[in-house]
């Protein structure tokens, strides 16, 4: 299969539909659209259930209702009690999980071929019949509670939670899909099975990755399951995400006790137009600052100074938004230099992009690119992310010849209109002692408690 | 580990990721699957049959033993470089040695120089990393096939030929203390797993931290690293795995024309006997008490440990059994009683075995829930395990057990880097990477009977450390 997507990434648009016509099948079964990957190798599948919406459409008391709906499928129904279906589920080795966004949420389940009929048939009967009993709901909130109150004890995770809500505050993106601990202990068993009732007419496609045989399973999607019901009666309305002016003239600085060491983030929000229309470049940037072993970012913070033991530097987008940014962290006494270099390798890399380090970067991007393929489930998903964003499937081969196409002007321009370190929003996570640090250099310092976030 | 955004670096060892004890102790899981779901002859042949690996082994002149996997489904390759060292060799003084040669090894030799390495491997569209353990470092890189002569030319260059730069030396040592900061003194988790195998291997080789302790990191010199390379490096110490799409006979030649001339570190064997001398393997068999650490954690995250066995062993098979029935998976013994239960007391729990190459620790950890009592809880854990022997072990849960790895295993096999790591460690633990055929006998042939006596034998309070970190201790 994949030497022919190999020839694909080479050759010519024919061999692509080449390629589709023998791996990748599309069915209706129903009312329901179906992606079937064909895959062999192994006697395993993977099905994942797509539903056009995640957690924006929840009011602002039930934030995180969406996420535990899923999570809390498998605690009871009208038939079977938490411990019947997890038992049924687990016994056969079968991964069950949910993935919730703010636009989109996903229900996988992998596992066995010959253990497939069982394991859907439970799953669709979680679906149509969930109840979530007041008693599990108590117990399972009592945890997710714990666990947000123990974020203190992982400084890169509450890093990240705290700076997401921060740069994206004013959007509907802003507050985290799995609540917060007073939204958590307001929902109740109504809220969640409201959820369910909604989801289950939300518009859904599935993905399927495995041998033929795993397509014996139509009759039970189409009999046994809710998923092929009332398929896209749901229309989310959203908003346009605008970007704001960010004060950055101020780094916001979360004190936890104790820390040795420093967490940085910034980053900045992309428009829907940002995020998806020009995406070929924004990786490129991103990969070419901070991807890999031998990214600017990585050569100059890591290599050169010793400052981190790792940075990174990422830009995505979902359909109708996107974030951009660089994560690293450091020892309290080196956070000025830290940011100075961050700061100095983006400048300088908006003035000029060296030939050699340009199409180094090009070659290391493309071959990723392949590799980051070579399992056929991280094919298909990438098939749902593409369906999620309204793009067709031949922006994967048209990738290499589109990034061919990039200049180093080019991707000096998109550094700049993305990472120019003028334009992020900068936090900084660790000592309270930090601040003295940052006012010496000259910034300004607002300080948040990490509290406010959890 | 060497790499920027996996934070994965020597990856048996630390709690936070899956990979960690998880796939080590499973690797010798893995074979159990085969049983799993097999209830006759038959039914296993077939699934042996989907694991048929197209491998060839070499075991050249000057010691150096290579592995090929022809997988031509795609135009990649994955080469792995298992190399026998790991932080059980570092002697006072060096502690974290092995770790830090894991990263200086991508600072230049003599053929390909500083930067060389990287700017190779990534500017030809592949990517590289490491990661060291107790036992092993593990080099590996992942490449278009047209750069597989390019690859073996940079393995042999910088095994014959590290320079060990000073001033990149200076520079990565601040490295590797950010990783230890990031890994370890600001993670709770992190500081309670250095606990625990700090006193369930007390005075032994495995007593020491593989990143290090910070005095040694600061004071280790370029010497003495150089010192430990000359030892530990050479073409008798390692095992090359090298799956995907390349022809055998084309790659073993390459693979001889390249490493053929290295010669080998003759006093090898002598040289890790001496080291190893020093402490041994040889742990304590009472424990029983407490090890309270100050932490952030608002609530106390603990770990309740007892030694066991190393791998290969028999008995360390059946702890491998027993340890998933406790605590893998939502179903599991202690899951079912501390976590989903009426009365629950922990957010979560789980247990592993974690077998090491001469010794092994049974571990169950996880973190409680808030206005519990601490005292009452660990007197309740200790009991249940006690009580697990008689109840938790049915013919339902093994069979589970089973079931659950059968999926596991396809699912590390799924690329070249799964398939060379799974042999590897085979060649590297029993001197055979077809090993797995004798496990799956040894773990179909283990009864409920001996993972009871196994669980009465090893599991006692006596032999127990219980470990807390939380915000209120003082």
């Amino acid at each position: 299969m994949y030497k022919i997507l190999i020839a694909i990434f080479i050759v010519s648009n024919f061999a692509f539909a080449n390629f589709v016509e023998t791996n990748v099948k599309e069915f209706k079964w129903g009312e329901l659209d179906v992606v079937w990957v064909k895959d062999s190798k192994y006697p395993t599948y993977d099905i994942v259930v797509y539903f056009d919406d995640g957690a924006l459409t929840e009011n602002k008391s039930n934030l995180g209702v969406t996420e535990f709906m899923f999570n809390e499928l498998t605690s009871g129904t009208n038939r079977y009690n938490q411990k019947q279906i997890l038992s049924s589920l687990e016994f056969y080795g079968t991964s069950f999980s949910a993935n919730v966004t703010h636009e989109f949420s996903t229900y996988s389940l992998s596992g066995l071929v010959k253990d497939l009929s069982p394991n859907l048939k439970m799953v669709c009967h979680l679906f149509n019949n969930a109840t979530f009993p007041k008693s599990e709901l108590k117990k399972s909130k009592r945890r997710a509670v714990a666990g947000l109150k123990s974020l203190v004890t992982n400084h890169q995770s509450l890093a990240n939670r705290v700076f997401r809500e921060l740069s994206l505050r004013g959007t509907p993106y802003s507050k985290p899909v799995s609540g917060t601990i007073e939204t958590i202990k307001k929902l109740s068993s109504k809220k969640l099975s409201s959820r369910l009732e909604y989801f289950n007419q939300v518009k859904k496609k599935i993905y399927i990755r495995g041998p033929e045989s795993v397509l014996d399973i139509k009759n039970m999607i189409v009999n046994d399951c809710s998923w092929t019901k009332n398929t896209g009666a749901q229309k989310r309305i959203v908003k346009e995400v605008k970007t704001k002016a960010i004060d950055t003239k101020s780094i916001y600085l979360v004190s936890v006790p104790k820390a040795n060491q420093a967490q940085i983030r910034m980053g900045k929000v992309l428009t829907a137009k940002e995020a998806t229309k020009d995406q070929v470049r924004l990786s490129f940037a991103s990969k070419y600052l901070g991807g890999g072993f031998t990214s600017r970012l990585m050569q100059e913070v890591r290599v050169k100074k010793g400052l981190t033991y790792s940075i990174g530097a990422y830009a995505s987008g979902q359909r109708n938004y996107g974030r951009s940014g660089i994560s690293t962290f450091t020892k309290n006494q080196t956070l000025v230099e830290t940011l100075n270099v961050i700061k100095a390798t983006i400048d300088s890399n908006i003035k000029n992009i060296p030939d050699d380090l340009f199409n180094h970067s090009l070659r290391y991007i493309k071959g990723n690119y392949l590799l980051g393929m070579e399992s056929t489930s991280d094919f298909m998903n990438t098939l749902l992310y593409l369906d999620h964003q309204g793009r067709p499937y031949s922006d994967i081969y048209d990738f290499t010849e589109e990034i061919s196409t990039i200049s180093t002007k080019s991707l000096s321009e998109k550094i700049k209109e993305i990472y120019d370190f003028k334009s992020q929003m900068v936090l900084v996570l660790g000592s309270s002692k930090l601040r003295a640090q940052l006012k010496k250099a000259g910034y300004k310092v607002k300080r948040i408690s990490y509290k406010e976030f959890l | 580990m060497h790499g920027e955004t996996k934070f994965l670096s020597f990856m048996y060892n630390t709690p936070n990721n899956k990979w960690s004890r998880k796939h080590m102790l499973k690797y010798s899981f893995l074979i159990i699957l085969l049983v799993a779901c097999s209830t006759t002859k038959d039914s296993r042949k077939s699934t042996q049959e989907e694991i048929q690996f197209e491998a060839t082994k070499r075991v050249f002149d000057n010691g150096l033993t290579a592995i090929i996997v022809e997988n031509k489904k795609l135009p990649v390759f994955s080469y792995h470089t298992f190399y026998k060292v790991g932080g059980k060799f570092e002697t006072p003084g060096i502690t974290g040695a092995s770790h830090f040669l894991e990263h200086m090894m991508f600072k230049g030799a003599k053929k390909y120089k500083m930067g060389e390495f990287d700017r190779l491997v990534e500017g030809n569209g592949g990517s590289n990393n490491a990661y060291t353990t107790n036992d092993l470092t593990v080099y590996y890189e992942d490449l278009p096939n047209a750069h597989l002569e390019t690859m073996i030319d940079i393995e042999a260059d910088r095994m014959e030929n590290l320079t060990l730069d000073k001033a990149a030396f200076q520079s990565e040592k601040a490295v590797v203390l950010e990783e230890r900061r990031m890994r370890y003194e600001n993670s709770d988790r992190g500081k309670l797993y250095l606990s625990m195998m700090k006193e369930i291997f007390k005075g032994t080789a495995y007593g020491t931290s593989v990143i290090g302790k910070i005095e040694d990191l600061n004071s280790v010199t370029r010497d003495q690293i150089y010192a430990y390379f000359k030892k530990y490096y050479s073409p008798n110490n390692a095992v090359i795995v090298i799956a995907g799409d390349v022809d055998t006979d084309d790659t073993l030649d390459l693979l001889e024309d390249k490493f053929g001339d290295i010669k080998p570190f003759k006093a090898l064997e002598k040289t890790k006997s001496d080291a190893i001398k020093l402490k041994g393997f040889k742990v304590k068999e009472k424990f029983g008490y407490d090890v309270k650490l100050k932490g952030q954690s608002p609530e106390p995250m603990f770990m309740l440990a007892y030694p066991s066995e190393k791998i290969g062993s028999r008995e360390g098979f059946v702890l491998d059994i027993l340890s998933s029935i406790l605590g893998s998976g939502a179903t599991s013994y202690l899951s079912e009683r501390f976590v989903l239960g009426k009365n629950p007391a922990a957010v979560s729990i789980s247990a592993a075995n974690y077998t090491l190459q001469d010794a092994g620790v049974f571990f169950v950890m996880g973190q409680m829930l808030g206005k519990k009592n601490l005292k009452s809880f660990k007197r309740n854990l200790r009991r249940s395990v006690v009580k697990s022997c008689k109840d938790a072990i049915t013919p339902r849960s093994i069979d589970k057990v089973k079931n659950q790895f059968l999926v596991s295993m396809f699912s590390g096999l799924d690329s070249n880097a799964g398939i060379a790591k799974f042999l590897g460690n085979r060649e590297v633990y029993f001197d055979d990477y077809n090993f797995y055929k004798r496990e799956l006998d040894i773990y179909q042939s283990i009864t409920k009977k001996e993972l009871q006596s196994a669980c009465d034998k090893y599991l006692k309070p006596s032999r127990s450390v219980f470990l807390s970190i939380w915000s209120k201790h003082k």
